[in-house]
This record gives C-alpha cells, structure tokens and sequence, in this order.
C-alpha cells in the first residue's frame, strides 16, 4: 500500500512539474508575442521577419539590410518603448507580488505604499510649477523635473510611511497598510488640490501622467532610469523563501530562521525603487501590480519561486499588449496606459472575486 | 539544554514573568500548566528566542539565544503555532516544505523530500498531501503544522549537528479529538526518547499528567511549583492554582495521577 502511495505521489510531482513548464512556456511565448508585435504594429507597419532581420542586424549580425526606414522606426522609435514596458510590466508585477506576499493581503498593489501617489504628488507638483521652477533653476526643464521629483517623492512618501509604522526597529504590516491608505489619501487630496489650481496645458499634462503612458520614451530617457528599474525588481526574487514563510506569520518565519525584520525593511526599499524609477518614466499605471500575481497564483499555486519570476514575465507581456492596445485603437492619437489596463484589470479582478465568493459558496 | 534563569518581562507596566528558572533537558517532556493568563505563552515565546526578557537569560547548551546563529537555532528548534491562517494557498506538502528552510544548503532535495514524507506519514497527515491548507479543518490544520515543526528538527543524513533538538508546542492538542491528541502526545514521547526535548503548554492537566516526564506550575508569572506528576498534582495545588476543588485519583497500571472536579 505505502509503495502504491508513493509511485502515485511520485507521478503527480512529475506531472505537476511538466504543468509549471507548460504554463512557464506559455507565459514566455505571449512575452515573445507581444514584444514582436510591439516592434512590428504601428502607424508603419513592419513585418515581423523584418523585425527579426532588424534585431539581429543590430545585434552584429552580417544579415541583408532590410528597407532603412524600418531600421529607424523599429531600433530608435519601437524598441526602447518595447525595453520600458517590459521593464516596468515586470517591475510593477513583482512589486505587487512581493507586497501581497508581505501583506498577506491579496488586496495588496505597489501603490499601497504610496509610492505610487508620493511620485504622481511630487510630479504634478513638478508640473504645475514648471514655469516658477524652470524660472528658478534654468538646467531643470519639464523633461527632467518631473521624472526626478516623481522618483524622490515615491521614495520620500514610501520612507514616511515606513516609519509611522515602526517603533524600536520592528514594523507592524498593518499598521504599515493602515498608513499607507491614510497617507495615499492626503496625497490624493493634495494632487486634486493642484488640479484645481492648474491651467489648461497642466491639466492635460497631469491628467496624462495620472493615467501612465510609455509614450515619447527615447534611449536617452530611458538609459539612465533603467538600472533603477530592473535591478532592485529582480533582487526582489532573492527574498522568495522570506515570503513562503512569511506566509505562515511573520513569528513562524522567525522560527524558521529568517530575520524578518529585515526582509520587511528590504522588499519594501526594493519596492520602492522599483516602482517609484518605474512611476517616474511612465506616470501611474494601475491594476498590472495588483491582477498578475493572482492570475500567475491561479495557474501555479501560491510558492513565491515560481510566482515571482512567472509575475515578471507575465506583467511584461501584459503591459506590452496593453500599450499595444492605448497606442493602435484611437488612431493617430493615444489613449493613456493606464486606462486600459484598468478597464481590462478592473472587470476581471471583479470576475475573480464573484468566482472566489463562489467556491467558498461550494 | 535548554533553559531559561531568572527571566522577566514587564509589558506596559504589567509584570507577564517574574523570576523564572524552567530547564528542558534532553530526554525530558515537560509540560508546562496554569491557569489562562498566567504567562504560558510569554515564557514560551521567550525560550523561543521571539521574545527578548527584560530581565534573565536564555540559554541553549550553556550559549545565550542571542549568541546563536538564527539558521543554526532554527535547526535546532522549533515551535508548534496554533494553527495560523495563510496568507495564500499553499499546499499541505508546501506548507510542511517550509520547515526545511533553515537547511538550505545543508541538504538535498532528495533528502528533503523523504524527510517531509516521513514528517507527513508521523503526523497522520500523508492522504492530505496535495490538498490545499486553507481548506483544511483546524484540527488538519494542526497536524500539519505539527508534520512542519518534525520536518524542521531533522539533519539530512550525515550533516547532523551535535545537540539534542527541542520542541516548542503552544497548546498542541488543541481542536484535536482524542485520537489525535494521543497520537501528538506519543510523537512528543518518542523525540524525548530519541535525545529530543520537548515542552508543550498544554491546558488539560490530566494529559499533563499522563505524557509528561515533569509538570511546571505557572502562575501570575512565577513558577509555583514543579517535578514529576505524581508529586506536583495534588488537590491543594489544584484549588490554589485554578480554583477547582478537585479528588485525585491515582492509575493503577501507571502510577501517574488525575484528578476531577467534585
């Protein structure tokens, strides 16, 4: 009988295996897909075995040179709109799992921190002074303003709220959530305090901005910011066996082994680097932080190895679909990001709920 | 050895624990009773090394907690929860997985995965082994909890570390019909046996009584009185320590006392 158990055990572990490759492979073709379409789609269109011609040309590759127009569009217009998606699809996505795995919160997004409004309040600030402050400091122009004041105010907002909620080094989670949507709150309010204040062009400006776009993003824009996106978003996939066992309480983890207080202090700076760099070039974009964990949670189960690295990849390919769909739907002009990302986020995170609801029903 | 000397810990200007001295010993299964309220868990969570005494030390094998590498004690020890929620849905072989943390590096994933099957098989937990946690009853809940605190203790064959290995268990028998509470309390026997110590807070003085190899009394944050269950249960105590007038009647194949309320 414990023979016939164990071979049974055994199949279903080789089984569940090859199932976390499929769904692996499937996440990665679609990231494949979305950036191939991103590079080829558009007001020009280039075909995809062009776009592969043009990749590995500029990879080094002594292949026939396809029509030079092309060139252009796809390596100094398309591809770094294609590197900043993916970059903060994956930033974003990982963020959110990783704070949903701190949380334990499965309400949990990177804006919960507040590093999403602490950077869209240092930003609008940026950009409704921008006269005052481009009249005070001539070097910083719009371009730069509002990226670097986003970045330093996600990171000043996030740091505020750490700090409210720890006392003599340890940081109570949800006193952290609590302060987070106090803080979230008066930031919000402040934004639509300068809304009102701003004129027209600032409007557009900020209303823009609130709703994300990857839009206008050049390799000189994108160059110095990337580091900041990518590197602290991957290091966050170092602390997954912090989050499997924070999962059970953060006194079990600290049973187990781990020094809790300072994985906390860590995936939140990581955090905040992450989205607040990734906020900084984009503007705010919704609901990618908050749905991607659970779709990746529903198709390989809650083990934070596997649920951060599908996340990255998976939030990469939804963001590129999404852009995807903002810049070819409304053309020649473009909707914000963030707008369909949470027109498809929002109706299908509602979807999960009324599903959830009736399996506990069941 | 595990002990703790002299510990006290005030909290908000209330005293939880005032001078106690409570050792575990190699071999031994203590269990530690009194009434709610009386600083059970705070001394549990102190010789866990989760809590920092205001006043005392805590030591394993002569060597301060503070002095231990947080793996290396984690490998040494563990501490039985009371059935926490999770924040997501792990499964049963998932959950009980966690326990084999602290030996990352030090084992194999072959090794690990006989070790967790062994601890699923003990903790009459196997059947529930792809299951998902969250659905669990709260008493399948605590033997999985319980299969994860076995896992934790257990070397990888021939990367064991000299040292007995300790078992921290806050009210194990909790939401557990007698069967379970029975298979928990030979577990608990067969490690103290093996070399292992084991303290378990445990609210039933009877099956204190019954499983343990000594009883300490706490109450009001001191240690009333302690030593084996036929020397320490008896009625005075009973009706000083928890109110109840109690008669004590002895088993006759065991020796070992139990008492009911008159």
């Amino acid at each position: 009988m414990a023979a016939v158990v164990t071979a049974a055990d055994t199949g279903g572990d080789a089984r569940e295996r090859r199932r976390v490759i499929a769904i692996a492979a499937v996440f990665a073709a679609l990231w494949g897909a979305t950036i191939l379409a991103g590079l080829s789609v558009g007001a020009v269109a280039v075909p995809a075995d062009e776009v592969v011609t043009i990749l590995a040309r500029s990879a080094g590759l002594p292949v026939a040179p396809a029509v030079p127009a092309h060139e252009t569009v796809v390596t100094v217009i398309r591809l770094p709109r294609v590197v900043l998606g993916t970059a903060v699809g994956a930033a974003l996505a990982l963020a959110g799992a990783a704070l949903q795995g701190l949380f334990r919160n499965p309400l949990a997004d990177p804006g919960l921190i507040g590093v999403s409004t602490g950077a869209g309040l240092a930003a609008a600030t940026a950009i409704v002074f921008s006269a005052a402050l481009t009249a005070v400091l001539p070097f910083l122009t719009p371009v730069l303003a509002v990226p670097a004041a986003a970045f330093a105010g996600g990171l000043a907002v996030t740091f505020a709220v750490y700090r409210i909620a720890s006392t003599e080094g340890r940081t109570d989670i949800p006193t952290l959530l609590l302060a987070g949507v106090a803080v979230n709150a008066i930031a919000g309010a402040a934004i639509g305090l300068l809304v009102f204040v701003s004129d027209d062009q600032a409007l557009r400006d900020l209303n823009f901005w609130m709703l994300g776009s990857l839009g206008g993003v050049t390799w000189a824009r994108l160059a110095p910011v990337l580091a900041f996106i990518v590197v602290p978003a991957l290091a966050l996939m170092r602390f997954a066996g912090e989050l499997d066992a924070l999962l059970l309480g953060e006194t079990e983890a600290l049973h187990l082994g781990f020094d809790v207080e300072r994985s906390k202090r860590r995936i939140v700076a990581l955090c905040a680097l992450a989205v607040g760099a990734a906020v900084a070039l984009t503007g705010v974009i919704g609901f990618v932080g908050l749905v991607v964990p659970h779709l990746v949670r529903l198709s390989v189960g809650a083990r934070h190895r596997l649920v951060l690295p599908l996340s990255a990849v998976l939030g990469s390919a939804l963001l590129l679909a999404a852009d995807l769909i903002a810049r070819t739907v409304v053309l020649p002009a473009e909707l914000p990001i963030g707008v369909v990302t949470s027109c498809i986020g929002g109706p299908f995170f509602l979807w999960l709920l009324i599903r959830r609801r009736g399996g506990e029903g069941g | 050895m595990l002990s703790a000397q002299g510990v006290g810990v005030a909290r908000g200007g209330r005293v939880l624990l005032a001078g106690v001295d409570i050792a575990v010993p190699p071999g031994e299964t203590v269990a530690l009773i009194g009434p709610n309220g009386a600083g059970k868990s705070t001394l549990l969570h102190v010789l866990s090394g989760a809590l920092s005494p205001d006043r005392g030390a805590v030591t394993l094998d002569d060597a301060p907690l503070a002095d231990w590498h947080r793996t290396a004690l984690a490998r040494r020890r563990a501490v039985l929860p009371q059935a926490p929620a999770l924040g997501f849905a792990l499964t049963v072989r998932e959950v009980v997985a966690l326990g084999r943390s602290p030996h990352a590096g030090m084992s194999t994933p072959a090794a690990d995965a006989r070790i967790i099957d062994a601890a699923l098989r003990q903790a009459g937990v196997a059947h529930l082994a792809g299951r998902a946690y969250p659905g669990l009853s709260g008493g399948e809940r605590q033997r999985v909890q319980i299969a994860r605190v076995l896992a934790q203790i257990v070397s990888a064959p021939g990367r064991g570390e000299a040292g007995g290995r300790y078992l921290l268990l806050d009210e194990p028998t909790n939401n557990l019909d007698i069967g379970h509470q029975q298979r928990i309390v030979t577990l608990a026997r067969r490690l103290a046996r093996r070399g292992g110590g084991v303290l378990a807070v445990l609210h039933d003085p009877n099956l204190a009584a019954a499983c343990a190899d000594r009883v300490v009394v706490l109450a009001g944050g001191t240690v009333i009185t302690a030593g084996a269950p036929a020397a320490v249960l008896d009625a005075a105590l009973m009706r000083e320590v928890f109110g109840v007038r109690v008669r004590v009647y002895v088993d006759a194949d065991s020796g070992r006392p139990f008492v009911r309320p008159v």
